[in-house]
């Protein structure tokens, strides 16, 4: 916003007041034209009329201070206008920053979690992996299906596959005890 | 007492043209500053300055009003004044025809001389009487004239009076000032809503504001009052 934009009235415009206000009273000197001659009422009327001259001067004043007034006090409006909105501006600025940190901050953060989860979970999954196998080669006594004493196999980490049996080291079902068609197709 | 030149030379012509110009200065006064105070209460923001400027040109028309008071007051008596004292001139100079139509010189002190000088005693007699009479009532008549006159004169020194007073000394107007400033200009100040939102992030330069407007409105009314006192 400018003054001109806030004022329904033009500064400019009240200082015409002054001028229109003091003019009638500029216009008319009384002189009288022997002051010889003067009678009390010419001294009266001309003292008079000096303090109507004087009273319609200062109120021109006035009217023109006002004008004055009201042009540094659009200007002033302007100022604090712009220093609140700049304020308001920068206050807005650093909120906005520091949302913008903080979100950040949290997505760092999830990210850094999410991480954490993922490493986490895999170092569990390997340890209860490790775990399920050790014990497995503890019960079984270190033989495996035609392997006796041989490595017991590791199931694949986080793979979700479905653990051999542990009595007889194969699958379940779908497979036949000794079938060397049937391994070799493993 | 005026003397017959003065009588004769008498003319009210200073009170029949002030007093339209004095009428017309004080309803310019009124108008205008009317105008200019509706003006400025359109001022399109609320806040110290706006008030400021308000107040100020309420003050100013408060003394346009009070000042128009005894102009009008004076205008009007000079009005009057102006057929009053012609009639009690025309009084005068009525007398002084009569004087010297009946052969009397009337000299510059208002007294007559018989210029007929009758040797009949009956007649000087009869004129000395009548020479009497006729000092008698141009002595008056030029007595309610100057008299008149004075209390015009007396009269319209009364208003100015009256309009002197309506010059406020600095002092009282800077108190007044203060006072109206303190009392309406904080509340609602520029920026009040960013105040109320955020305390002290503006106050300063409101504060600022107003001690500037009181400056600046101080000064002015010094100025105004020092061209009052004149």
């Amino acid at each position: 916003l400018s003054g001109g934009d806030v004022l329904n009235v033009n500064p400019a415009d009240l200082r015409g007041y002054g001028s229109r206000t003091h003019a009638r009273t500029a216009d008319f000197h009384y002189e009288p034209a022997d002051s010889e001659g003067d009678w009390p009422s010419h001294h009266s009327v001309r003292r008079f009329h000096g303090q109507v001259q004087a009273t319609g001067q200062g109120l021109s004043t006035d009217l023109d201070g006002s004008a004055d007034h009201a042009e540094r006090s659009a200007d002033e409006h302007d100022k604090h206008d712009d220093s609140a909105s700049k304020q308001m501006s920068t206050l807005m600025g650093m909120a906005s920053g520091l949302l913008k940190d903080g979100m950040g901050a949290a997505t760092d953060m999830g990210k850094s979690l999410t991480t954490m989860a993922t490493t986490v979970g895999t170092a569990a999954t390997q340890s209860l992996t490790t775990g399920l196998n050790a014990a497995m080669t503890a019960a079984t006594g270190g033989a495996k299906g035609g392997q006796p004493g041989g490595a017991p196999v590791p199931l694949a980490a986080g793979t979700g596959s479905v653990p051999e049996s542990p009595t007889t080291g194969h699958e379940e079902k779908g497979r036949d005890h000794g079938d060397a068609d049937a391994d070799s197709h493993v | 007492m005026a003397t017959l030149t003065q009588i004769r030379t008498f003319n009210t012509a200073h009170l029949a043209e002030a007093a339209p110009q004095w009428a017309g200065a004080a309803d310019n006064w009124t108008f205008h500053t009317s105008g200019a105070l509706q003006d400025v209460s359109t001022l399109g923001w609320e806040g110290l300055n706006s008030a400021a400027s308000v107040a100020h040109m309420e003050q100013v028309h408060s003394r346009a009003l009070t000042a128009s008071s005894p102009v009008v007051a004076a205008s009007e008596l000079v009005a009057a004044a102006a057929s009053e004292l012609t009639v009690l001139q025309s009084r005068v100079m009525t007398i002084v025809s009569w004087c010297l139509e009946g052969a009397y010189w009337v000299g510059e002190d208002l007294k007559l001389t018989d210029m007929f000088r009758s040797p009949n005693a009956a007649v000087y007699k009869m004129r000395s009487q009548i020479q009497d009479w006729l000092e008698s009532m141009l002595s008056q008549a030029a007595n309610d004239l100057v008299t008149h006159d004075q209390a015009v004169a007396s009269a319209l020194d009364g208003h100015a009076q009256m309009l002197d007073n309506n010059c406020l000394t600095p002092d009282q107007i800077r108190r007044k000032l203060t006072h109206d400033a303190v009392k309406g200009g904080i509340p609602g100040a520029i920026g009040g809503g960013v105040v109320g939102g955020i305390p002290g992030l503006v106050v300063g330069g409101v504060a600022g504001a107003m001690t500037n407007d009181l400056g600046d409105l101080i000064d002015l009314v010094d100025g105004t009052t020092k061209v009052c006192e004149k």
